[in-house]
């Protein structure tokens, strides 16, 4: 299911937020496993839990929102037990986070040579002085020109793929083991993205870090991963690598999804979106969730919540259908309406 | 230790930082000219503080002094004239003198009074709204109490149970007035620490006491500059006060406010007893407040580029 050497593993991790209007079950056992030196995708719309599970991993959840169930093992050891302390030492020392908008993810208020610095004092004890000469090192990695003057200007000074490519510095400035990146590309234009995504790639690759890469894109998941998690209301409805999903996907929400990507050739016509909308979470489950928006869905898919079973080597999905394969529907006719 | 390359670059990156830290201030120079009612406070206020630093030697009279000439040959208060350039009050001592040796007691109270409120505040602010929960409970809830008393109402009864003196009446008006900065700061904090950069910092390892001193106090300085510029003017006020009601700073030591209660008794027969330490006061008070006003806006980065 995953490569022999897990970095991190999630083992039915549930995340919920207690509100006025009930619980929502932000995420229902998440369940993943992430090898050494391996690039995951999670996908899905936006309430599917993706970054929420992220948020979970890192320790970083706001009260009310907390994990009710499950563990979280980073090389062994339980991040949901650790002491405060241990897991200030854990982030920006082990793992690092990239935001979805670097203008935002950076302090408005302080140089860009002070906040690369600052992981470096912090975690490698470095004075001011070799954390700015080694900050200069980590902005010239990340292909920033002009380094050194760059380390004191404020984020305002700098394009957003520059800013993006200054929070890749920071989150990687200890070496951590594992990155998550929470839409690190959604806030750029096509080029920077492009740009930002081949850095990632090229500097995780030569320190054989693990990534997590979160986006409701699944092009950028298939330029970028080598395995994807589809997540749905908070479930994982679908698992595998991404040759394997993007060609023959077996969820129907999946395909949904491809579907629903715009395409260069062939006819011009409106995009095929999802009808419906994602369900309310802060129900119990009645059937499987997405049911209701399923042009495949028949009576079982209302009543039986279907399970994440294995379908193939390192392939999962949570259908009714996926078991035997659907080969008789055809879901793009119904979708494409 | 250190290559020297690395040296360059740190020379550099200082270097530059200067160049920014004088633009900066060249821009608030720049609206301050363009800003007239808060420069005349600046240069009002400039030169009541080296007034009041250098009283002993621009005091035409010693202020506790009662002069013989100071007094009519009825022992009525001397008006305005040469010897005596606002007057005597009826102990026939300089109205002038007792200004400008006024001026230094109103001026530090209102200042170290408010200094201590401001820290008090911000601390009490940071803390509450960053950890949240009981902690903010407990502070914010305090404060609510302090808040909810009649301010000079709760003056008197701290300086009644503390007796009068300047530390004293400096302890209280501190005690009395970090509610305010508190609640400001409380407020900036609940918004600041949701946002994304404080997120970021927290998945780099960094500690609550580092994010909130390193990360989150500059985002507040405007707000303390602007508030604290106008608590000023309101610490004057409450000295003044406190020492008109006879429970502020101890006669025979001259502050504004003692002194405006003195020529009470006489104001029909000697006006000037009143009027020029109420103008004084007035001006001070409105100094403060016009540059408080102008701090606020220029501070504002929503108005930068008008």
């Amino acid at each position: 299911m995953c490569a022999i050497e897990p970095v991190l593993q999630v083992q039915g991790v549930s995340i919920e937020i207690p509100t006025r209007h009930g619980t929502v079950h932000a995420a229902r056992d998440v369940d993943f496993a992430l090898g050494r030196g391996e690039r995951l995708g999670i996908v899905g719309e936006s309430g599917s839990g993706k970054t929420i599970t992220a948020l979970g991993i890192m320790r970083l959840l706001l009260p009310p929102a907390h994990v009710t169930s499950g563990r979280i093992l980073f090389e062994g050891r339980d991040v949901t037990t650790m002491h405060p302390k241990d897991v200030n030492r854990w982030r920006g020392n082990e793992v690092g986070m990239i935001f979805q908008d670097p203008l935002t993810s950076l302090n408005p208020f302080l140089r860009i040579g002070i906040q690369v610095a600052e992981v470096l004092e912090i975690h490698r004890g470095l004075s001011r002085a070799q954390a700015m000469a080694e900050a200069e090192q980590l902005l010239r990695r990340v292909q920033i020109s002009d380094a050194r003057r760059r380390l004191s200007e404020y984020p305002h000074q700098l394009s957003g793929g520059m800013r993006q490519r200054v929070v890749i510095a920071i989150a990687m400035a200890t070496r951590p083991k594992m990155i998550i990146a929470d839409e690190p590309t959604t806030a750029l234009d096509v080029t920077a993205q492009a740009n930002v995504l081949d850095l990632l790639r090229d500097l995780t690759e030569a320190e054989r870090t693990s990534v997590v890469l979160i986006t409701h894109d699944l092009s950028v998941i298939a330029d970028f991963c080598e395995r994807v998690l589809v997540m749905y209301a908070g479930r994982i409805v679908e698992e595998g690598s991404v040759d394997e999903v993007i060609s023959e996907p077996r969820h129907p929400y999946t395909q949904a999804l491809l579907n629903s990507i715009p395409r260069l050739q062939g006819a011009v016509g409106r995009l095929p979106s999802i009808p419906g909308a994602p369900p309310d979470l802060t129900r119990e489950l009645q059937g499987c969730p997405f049911a209701p928006r399923c042009p495949v869905a028949y009576d079982r898919c209302r009543t039986e919540v279907p399970e994440l079973l294995e379908i193939g080597p390192g392939r999962r999905a949570a259908c009714h259908l996926a078991q035997p394969i659907p080969s008789n529907i055809t879901l793009e006719g119904d979708l494409a309406e | 230790m250190a290559r020297p390359e690395v040296e360059q670059a740190i020379l550099d990156a200082e270097e530059l930082a200067a160049v920014r830290q004088v633009s900066t201030w060249r821009t608030l120079l720049e609206s301050l000219l363009h800003n007239v009612p808060a420069m005349l406070s600046v240069v009002f206020l400039l030169i009541l503080v080296a007034v009041a630093i250098l009283a002993p030697y621009v005091a035409p009279h010693n202020p506790l002094q009662g002069f013989v000439q100071g007094l009519t040959s009825q022992g009525a208060p001397v008006p305005p004239g040469k010897t005596f350039l606002l007057g005597t009050d009826e102990n026939g001592r300089d109205i002038l003198s007792r200004m400008i040796y006024g001026a230094r007691v109103s001026l530090t109270i209102g200042i170290v009074a408010n200094g201590i409120a401001i820290v008090i505040g911000v601390m009490v602010g940071m803390v509450a709204g960053y950890f949240g929960g009981w902690i903010d409970t407990l502070l914010m809830r305090v404060t609510d109490v302090v808040m909810a008393f009649p301010i000079l109402l709760l003056a008197i009864a701290l300086i009644a149970v503390t007796g009068p003196s300047i530390t004293n009446i400096i302890l209280v008006i501190a005690l009395i007035y970090w509610v305010n900065m508190a609640r400001v700061v409380h407020g900036m904090v609940l918004s600041l620490k949701e946002r994304e950069f404080v997120t970021a910092t927290r998945t780099l390892g960094v500690g609550p006491w580092r994010i909130l001193f390193r990360h989150i106090l500059p985002h507040l300085s405007s707000a303390i500059i602007v508030y604290g510029s106008l608590g000023v003017a309101t610490t004057v006020l409450l000295e003044a006060s406190l020492s008109y009601i006879g429970i502020g700073v101890p006669v025979p030591m001259p502050s504004w406010g003692n002194m405006i209660a003195e020529g009470q008794a006489t104001y029909q027969v000697a006006p000037w007893l009143l009027i020029y330490p109420g103008i004084a006061l007035v001006l001070t008070v409105l100094a403060f407040n016009l540059i408080g006003d102008w701090l606020r806006d220029a501070l504002d980065p929503m108005q930068e580029g008008k």
